[in-house]
């Protein structure tokens, strides 16, 4: 006889139920949520990979953190609304699982400075097809590994920020509830990460050489006395 | 010039809502002919536009590791045991 079997007989015999019953019932809505979690939640797993890697900052952790993330999702899926945003969903799991479990002990700093993280001049006599700009062809030498390396170098709170926008695609309404904060904490983070990921991308590419420093265009806006 | 530099000021402060897609169709309208007669906001636009781009294509990863998928299902089994 099979479980579905024994379970329709358990709900034929009313209220009632006894152990055994009850057992196969039980299972019974197990077998489907995992059922469920595996056709629905599992194929986003891979999409996730990257932004694990770039929280953790190295492969083993990004895995056991993917791993804690889905066992999590999976206890909670019940609690997982239907036809809400899956993704986002998981992302918010992700993000908490990361910032209770993996988390470095040494916390990196939550601020960069403001004053000084607008990194290029905006030159208003370039004539512009539309093309790319100086400053991105630049940019596009650089190569990708040190790109990663420079977003995780951001402090937590303007990666996350910057990680969920541009690198995963989510509007403002869903980082802030990834993130659980206020859409206007969202922009302000991303703003400033943004800022802050350009200056460093930008003085690796001066430490290099892709630019010379007297290019006019290529010079910072206001140092302000820093480096 | 028909515009003033109030009016970058404020197309500079909107230019990331307008790229991440965040802002009202009446309000693109107001930057879209903003851009077409400022140099410097164009430039500044296509450099932010560009550098979104370029951050979003730079620091995507391949694939996960092939038998990441595989412990998770074994973790969800086992799970579904206790």
């Amino acid at each position: 006889m099979s479980v579905a079997s024994l379970v329709r007989i358990g709900s034929d015999a009313g209220p009632g139920l006894g152990p055994l019953e009850e057992v196969l019932v039980a299972e019974k809505t197990l077998g489907e949520r995992q059922e469920r979690f595996e056709a629905e939640a599992l194929p986003l797993l891979d999409g996730m990979y990257g932004a694990a890697l770039r929280l953790t900052r190295n492969p083993a952790d990004a895995e056991d953190l993917l791993q804690e993330t889905f066992t999590r999702a999976f206890a909670a899926y019940d609690s997982f609304q239907p036809g809400t945003n899956l993704k986002a969903w998981l992302y918010r799991i992700l993000m908490n699982t990361y910032i209770s479990s993996y988390r470095k002990a040494k916390r990196s700093p939550q601020t960069v400075p403001t004053d000084d993280v607008e990194p290029f001049s905006y030159v208003r006599s370039i004539a512009d097809d539309g093309g790319k700009t100086p400053e991105t062809e630049v940019l596009e030498r650089i190569p990708d590994e040190e790109v990663k390396a420079a977003l995780e170098e951001l402090p937590e709170q303007f990666r996350m920020a910057v990680l969920l926008a541009d690198v995963e695609g989510f509007s403002y309404k869903e980082i802030a509830d990834i993130t659980d904060t206020s859409i206007g904490t969202v922009m302000s983070r991303l703003h400033r990460g943004r800022k802050a990921l350009q200056k460093a991308l930008w003085s690796y590419a001066r430490e290099r050489g892709l630019v010379e420093e007297d290019k006019p265009w290529a010079t910072p806006r206001r140092t302000a006395g820093r480096s | 010039m028909g515009h003033s530099e109030t009016d970058c000021r404020a197309v500079l402060e909107s230019l990331y809502l307008y790229l991440d897609g965040e802002i009202a169709a009446e309000e693109v309208t107001v930057i879209q002919i903003h851009l077409e007669d400022c140099n410097g906001c164009l430039h500044r636009y296509d450099f932010e536009r560009d550098f979104k781009e370029l951050v979003h294509r730079k620091c995507r990863e391949g694939s996960m590791p092939a038998n990441l998928v595989d412990r998770i299902r074994t973790n969800i089994r086992a799970a579904l045991g206790e």
